[in-house]
């Protein structure tokens, strides 16, 4: 049983800062759980709390059956691959991932039985007698893993082990590790800036800023529902596009205006957003939902004249940054659609799509 | 144009010749400041005594015999040994000790650590001379005095070995300590089998410096030592003074054999020396 409970666990450093506030998850046994935010939000100090290489300053934190507070990392049975690999670099591959068997006493022929398991799971077995110097990134990177798996521990530890490597590495390295996941069914948490790798990785997310946890689920359900304009902004490539505006009355319904252009907001939406009415309020797009081919397929969309400033021909779309009044936006369009610098257009809106927050407390309303 | 070329090229080229050629002969003299000395006392071990001090560098007859005199003339096996036994023991010991302090001002944190190191590193302000006559007092009180142990324990700790292995051992990224505490080492296995093997340029370093050192310490055994048999070469070789003067071609023998183990060190570390020059002056 490797389940992980953080109940309301801080950390508070000497100088007064608060790097982790109030902070409860339960993870699951056998789950992958992302934990991903800004530099600075407190994710790694979190996994490093979790891990024994940061004391907790007040809650607990418990790894199955047990309370690991004051539990030494060695006896707290993870596995930790570090963002720099931590290899160790006078000993060879094989070494590296014997040492913590033979710290712990196991025999040669299990620590041998073991190591050439994981070589074989991550295709190493050429590489046991190479220092970790003569590797590349990948490789390296494949040993820190390797490394872990010959432990066996409850819970795997990821500390941002994608941020060296190249883009076409970090891809490689993705599949790799969720396969792991798959063929292992340990716990793992893993911690980073990229939230690619969050959604892509993830069986749930943990979204932190400032010490704060701001939304935990699904990647589907964080990119379809944020709970507030910086989770918004943060999951999703490009951004999401904002609109600072008002709301208006009209009648029965409920016009957003923000100077360049108008939209109704939906019904479904009128009861969530009525506090705001005759207030500001931000609107928010995600960029596939405007000026896309199933936008434009919708003939009673609303639209918004805007000015093209640049094209981003990405094969399978094309990015195009507008500007509308006050207001830059990106827009997801045709790829057969070319379009010129300081070309004026109108581009559909999907109402259904559309996200209201509050601007004083960015809380999404919709 | 061509031509004009051409004749650019071989300017610089010689332009290059003059320059390589004058930073050569500057270097040859200064390496001979530093090796003629060395084959002065080379020529005149093997002078008989009436040549040494004349102009002539040269022998008039290569006595080598003067090579074996020495070791009739004075006990000089035995000062060789015993420099060679202190020295040794010095050395493994202040290298151990000084990796152990080092170890923990930089890898361990505890209340208070940096300023007592800070404070560790200004007693090298204070110079051996001043700190001699409290030591002896010590050595007295402990009843070490006139012993090998009186040698070996005062040396056995080195602020600046401490200090130069720390400046190695913060260069290792904290990460390493951290894997292994997590794989399950201790602070003792972590020193041992993670930080230990990576410091061996500042290891070998601190080896040379503190056998040449205490190989060549004259002072302190002076002071310590009374029993014949267990002084080192540096005082055994003031035997050579005599009531009928100095012997110079048999000291410059006794000298020259005695140079021999710094030489074979330095030989044999050479390249670990500059490295570990180089290595131990990244971050403080």
């Amino acid at each position: 049983m490797s389940k992980v409970i953080l109940q309301d666990v801080c950390k508070v450093y000497d100088n007064g800062f608060k790097a982790v506030k109030n902070f409860n998850l339960v993870i699951e046994d056998g789950e992958f759980i992302v934990l991903v935010g800004p530099s600075g939000c407190g994710k790694s100090t979190t996994l490093r709390m979790v891990a024994g290489l940061e004391d907790i300053s007040s809650g607990t934190i418990q790894i199955g059956e047990r309370v690991v507070n004051t539990v030494a990392p060695k006896d707290r049975d993870i596995a930790m691959v570090f963002q720099n690999y931590a290899l160790y670099p006078h000993m060879t591959v094989y070494e590296n991932m014997a040492f913590g068997l033979k710290l712990r006493g196991y025999s040669k022929a299990e620590i041998n039985k073991r190591v050439m398991d994981a070589a074989a799971v991550l295709g190493m077995e050429g590489l046991l007698e190479e220092r970790p110097k003569q590797l590349s990134g990948g490789q390296r990177q494949r040993v820190a893993v390797g490394r872990a798996i010959v432990r066996k521990p409850q819970v795997f530890l990821f500390d941002e082990p994608l941020s060296n490597l190249d883009a076409k590495m970090r891809v490689q390295m993705r599949i790799e590790i969720s396969r792991l996941h798959s063929q292992l069914g340990t716990t793992m948490i893993y911690v980073t800036h990229d939230q690619i790798e969050a959604m892509t990785m993830g069986d749930r997310i943990v979204i932190m800023e400032d010490g704060l946890i701001q939304q935990v689920a699904d990647p589907i359900t964080l990119y379809e529902q944020p709970a507030n304009k910086f989770i918004a902004g943060f999951i999703g490539s490009p951004a999401m596009n904002f609109f600072a505006g008002h709301l208006a009355a009209r009648g029965d319904a409920l016009e957003f205006n923000c100077g360049g252009f108008q939209v109704a907001v939906p019904a479904d939406m009128r009861s969530a957003v009525a506090a705001r009415r005759d207030k500001s309020i931000i609107m928010g797009i995600r960029p596939e939902h405007i000026g896309s081919p199933v936008a434009e397929q919708d003939a009673g969309a609303p639209r918004v004249p805007a000015k093209v400033e640049i094209s981003e021909p990405m094969g399978g779309e094309t990015y195009v940054y507008l500007q509308t009044g006050n207001h830059n936006f990106i827009a997801k369009m045709d790829p057969h659609r070319s379009h010129r610098m300081g070309e004026t257009l109108s581009v559909a809106i999907m109402p259904s799509k559309l996200h209201f927050f509050d601007p004083i407390t960015s809380v999404c309303l919709t | 144009m061509t031509e004009q070329l051409a004749a650019l090229k071989t300017a610089d080229d010689l332009r290059r010749f003059v320059k390589t050629l004058g930073l050569h002969l500057l270097l040859v003299g200064v390496s001979m400041t530093f090796i003629l000395p060395f084959v002065w006392m080379l020529l005149t071990s093997l002078k008989p005594l009436k040549e040494v001090g004349l102009e002539n560098w040269l022998p008039s007859s290569f006595q080598w015999g003067n090579y074996l005199t020495v070791f009739n003339v004075i006990p000089f096996s035995m000062f060789y040994w015993n420099s060679i036994f202190v020295a040794s023991w010095v050395t493994f010991l202040q290298v151990f000790t000084s990796s152990l302090a080092a170890f923990s001002f930089s890898r361990l944190h505890w209340p208070g650590r940096d300023r007592v190191f800070f404070l560790y590193l200004a007693t090298m302000m204070l110079p051996g001379l001043v700190m001699m006559i409290p030591n002896y007092q010590i050595m007295i009180k402990l009843n070490l005095v006139d012993s090998y142990a009186g040698l070996i324990i005062p040396a056995s700790f080195s602020t600046f070995g401490t200090f130069l292995l720390r400046q190695f051992m913060l260069t290792i990224p904290s990460s390493l300590d951290e894997a292994a505490e997590i794989d399950g080492a201790s602070h003792w296995q972590v020193y041992l089998n993670v930080v230990l093997p990576l410091c061996r340029p500042g290891l070998i370093t601190l080896t040379i410096f503190t056998f040449i050192g205490n190989y060549q310490s004259f002072f302190w055994p002076l002071v310590m030592l009374k029993s014949v048999h267990k002084y080192t070469l540096p005082i055994g070789l003031l035997f050579f003074d005599s009531s009928q003067g100095q012997e110079t071609n048999l000291l410059m023998a006794a000298v020259a054999m005695s140079v021999i183990p710094m030489v074979v060190l330095f030989v044999l570390l050479q390249k670990h020396l500059v490295k570990g020059i180089q290595l131990g002056s990244v971050k403080g």
